[in-house]
């Protein structure tokens, strides 16, 4: 949206977006490349910093000076121990705006525990109701509450920032991704109060909708959601399937009627999907007004003329990786409307200009602190998975 | 105007939720907690939020949880605002708003006046912030459908479940909420703009594109290697042994191992020390050719424990750990307990309950925490308070149809307010 956004980095504690690979690729400069890492820091200055030296803790503290945000991920302890905590940042920058994020949150028994957003989605409640019917619990498969609580990161220092313009006070933010997971169960949490029933693992289906699905196409690993939230819209897909004996069904008329038979309904409608192109029948679907879509590939998101002809994925070009295609931005503006700027910076690109152009340093006192390895040393280790 | 505490983040916005959308009215919902006066602007038959469940009560319309919790802190006005329908008394609301997250279609929008530029005619400062599926231009912008739609399309669904089954679908809203959450961005980033640089205009929030960023490095994979990221069950795509779900006792905890202190952690906590000096596990080719090994081993240390046990003592490991919790337990959890996450809240019809704050403290303001409205139970207020309509113009409205006044008014009160 604009913000100058400076990621301070350490080399001896790299971001493990920098250095997760995927199995088998090719792991040289992987770290300057690694496409997670530009999903995340696209537009973003990188300065190599050693905040356990005094001098470097100096520089963070001139940086704060000159900044409005001040955001960190770390464990709950890490900002205190370096002297960083909220109240010695106020005394640095009176309305500064400080968010902390430990997994758990700043207080409370667990404030020192550790998580990552692909495990804490179980303290969230969503691992135990994510499954097939019948079956055991299942990860999401990617880490659902890290950009969960991204986003509600960015509420949080959004409304600071109006509030700040308002009264020209700065605050501290303190968030916890356990908290953000059970938000994304909310309604589950105000039921139990009143039933005290744990609700069960419902694979595809929707307590609300009949037949709702995840059925087999054509091909290999080709599959169609299908979702039927009203009567008539039962009908149209009889008719698209050509059933009149299910169309003909009073038992199925109802949404009641056709959750009491749904197994039966899936099994006829996998019947019917299954020597079907997966885009064919959601057009078809679509064009009767049921809600209906392929389950895509990764690939598939990257080549559909849809996605394509709204720009999802921007070009930018990256020193090391060349040519990179990134999503944009979440949402789009009609006046101002943002951009990828630039790629994800190399470890300590914009050392240099940091300390030069945002800090007032002279070209003698950058090279004296490079001597002196506080910033501009290069990331020390590599894991390779 | 009705009296707020004055020293919230958005004290003194009006924000308008329009539309029989979840994604909209949860982006709408932040507003409030916010300290926005949120009006929701409703159907007098009652509309999605309302009839979907879960119901924990009658009247079914006052009684549905996905309603109690997302229409949490706002005023409800029931209005007959559809084509057939009088359309003045919108457009009195909409004249008063600051915002407007809208939920409509593009076609509903365009006949009701949601338009940047039919606002632009009645109300110069509006932000209208449009929520939609799949945006409002591209081949698919009419198409219909929610949730379990955009996880599909937006590739989501390919991350979860079993490679020999369907692709799965996460419990609850999660595409409408993930796409509300952006929507409640896009209104701030929106407003902040407003209020810095004096630029009103429309965001547009689609939701297959804010599924799509979930993918990691899913899309960038397959362009640069070709690499089909699928789904693994319980394991990463990768199949390392570094994340997975573990049975114990009496529960599953959710354990990722990722850096090299992580491993000699697990090791010494799980009374394996002599996988530190095995070379075969120096590293993690080495880890992952030998997935099936460790796997089992922590699954059998796992297994002579309860969930709490393995929770509490692989964090005092410093271990990356979560217990899966029922929604029992969420509630009852001594870190949310201690936080004050859940807040009471008395509901006419159904007594007091708790109901979750933000996932934030803000120290300087806090979040207010306040019950889901009765239908039209505020529409003689706000079309008084915004719309300056008498009540002699109010009862023949009503009479009409057109509206519903809501026959259980309570004055609203800041109950729940964070200490």
């Amino acid at each position: 949206m604009g913000a100058q956004v400076i990621k301070v980095e350490a080399p001896t504690h790299p971001d493990l977006l920098r250095l997760w690979a995927p199995p088998g690729g090719d792991v040289d400069q992987l770290h300057e490349r690694n496409y997670f890492f530009q999903v995340a820091n696209r537009n973003k200055l990188s300065l190599s910093l050693m905040l356990d030296t005094e001098e470097g803790r100096e520089i963070f503290r001139e940086l704060v000076k000159v900044s409005d945000v001040v955001i960190d991920n770390f464990s709950a302890r890490v900002m205190a121990n370096l002297g960083f905590d909220y109240e010695s940042l106020r005394r640095i920058k009176e309305d500064i705006i400080v968010v902390t994020m430990p997994a758990f949150g700043a207080s409370g028994p667990y404030r020192d525990y550790v998580c990552h957003g692909d495990a804490l989605e179980g303290m969230a409640g969503l691992t135990l109701l994510t499954g097939y019917r019948g079956d055991g619990p299942r990860r999401q498969g990617v880490a659902y509450l890290d950009p969960t609580n991204a986003f509600y990161a960015t509420i949080a220092v959004l409304a600071a920032l109006l509030y700040k313009k308002r009264t020209g006070r700065g605050q501290f933010i303190d968030l916890s991704h356990m908290e953000g997971g059970a938000r994304c169960l909310g309604e589950e949490l105000v039921a139990y109060q009143f039933t005290g029933r744990q609700p069960e693992r419902a694979g595809n289906r929707a307590p609300f909708y009949a037949p709702q699905g995840c059925y087999p196409c054509q091909g290999e690993d080709n599959w169609i959601v299908i979702s039927v939230r009203t009567d008539q819209q039962w009908e149209a897909l009889t008719r698209l399937m050509g059933a009149e004996d299910l169309a003909g069904d009073e038992s199925l008329k109802t949404m009641a009627g056709r959750q009491a038979n749904h197994d039966r309904l899936d099994e006829r409608i996998a019947q019917w999907t299954r020597r079907l192109d997966k885009y064919a029948v959601m057009e078809a679907c679509q064009r009767a007004g049921i809600p209906s879509s392929a389950v895509l590939k990764p690939g598939e998101v990257v080549d559909n003329p849809h996605f394509q002809a709204r720009g999802f994925l921007e070009t930018v070009q990256h020193p090391v990786a060349g040519s990179v295609r990134l999503p944009r931005a979440n949402f789009r503006l009609s006046k101002t409307p943002a951009r990828v700027r630039a790629p994800a910076p190399l470890f300590g690109q914009h050392t240099d200009f940091v300390l030069r152009e945002l800090l007032g340093k002279s070209a003698e006192e950058v090279a004296r602190l490079k001597e002196a390895r506080v910033v501009g040393r290069p990331l020390e280790f590599f894991i390779q998975y | 105007m009705r009296s707020l505490s004055n020293d919230l983040p958005l004290t003194g916005y009006r924000v308008i939720d329009i539309g029989p959308r979840i994604a909209s009215a949860f982006a709408a919902k932040h507003l409030a907690e916010l300290g926005a006066d949120v009006v929701r602007v409703e159907s007098p038959q009652a509309d999605l939020l309302r009839l979907t469940g879960p119901h924990v009560g009658e009247p079914k319309e006052e009684c549905s949880a996905l309603h109690l919790y997302v229409n949490a802190g706002k005023r409800s006005v029931a209005l007959r605002y559809d084509a057939a329908a009088r359309r003045e008394v919108l457009a009195a609301l909409l004249r008063q708003a600051d915002v407007i997250i809208n939920g409509h279609s593009a076609k509903e929008s365009e006949a009701l006046g949601l338009t940047e530029t039919s606002l632009a005619a009645i109300n110069g400062r509006a932000i209208l912030i449009d929520v939609s599926s799949f945006g409002r231009s591209g081949s698919y912008s009419d198409y219909v459908g929610d949730d379990i739609v955009l996880l599909a399309l937006s590739g989501y669904m390919t991350q979860v479940g079993d490679p020999d089954k369907e692709p799965l679908a996460p419990y609850g809203h999660q595409g409408e909420y993930q796409l509300g959450l952006n929507a409640a961005i896009a209104a701030l980033t929106t407003l902040f703009g407003r209020e810095v640089e004096g630029v009103t205009q429309e965001a547009e929030v689609c939701g297959i594109e804010v599924l799509a960023t979930f993918l990691e490095n899913a899309l960038g994979i397959w362009m640069s290697h070709g690499v089909v990221r699928n789904r693994n069950g319980n394991l990463h795509y990768t199949g390392t042994p570094a994340l997975n779900l573990y049975p114990c006792k009496d529960g599953y905890v959710n354990l990722v191992f990722v850096t090299e202190r992580d491993w000699e952690m697990l090791c010494v906590a799980i009374g394996k020390p002599e996988w530190l000096d095995d070379p075969g596990l120096s590293n993690w080719p080495g880890r992952n050719a030998r997935a099936a090994e460790i796997l089992a081993a922590v699954e059998g240390w796992c297994q002579q424990r309860s969930m709490m046990q393995v929770f509490h003592i692989l964090q005092t490991y410093r271990l990356p750990v979560s217990a899966c919790y029922t929604m029992g337990e969420v509630l009852s959890d001594p870190q949310n307990a201690e936080r004050r996450f859940f807040f009471s809240v008395a509901h006419p019809l159904l007594g007091e309950f708790k109901l979750p704050r933000p996932p934030f403290i803000l120290s300087a303001t806090p979040s207010r925490v306040t019950r889901a409205p009765l239908l039209g139970e505020h529409t003689a207020e706000v079309l008084e308070e915004w719309a300056g309509l008498p009540a002699t113009e109010l009862a023949r409205l009503e009479e009409a149809g057109l509206l519903k006044l809501g026959r259980h008014q309570t004055p609203t009160r800041p109950e729940g307010s964070q200490p």
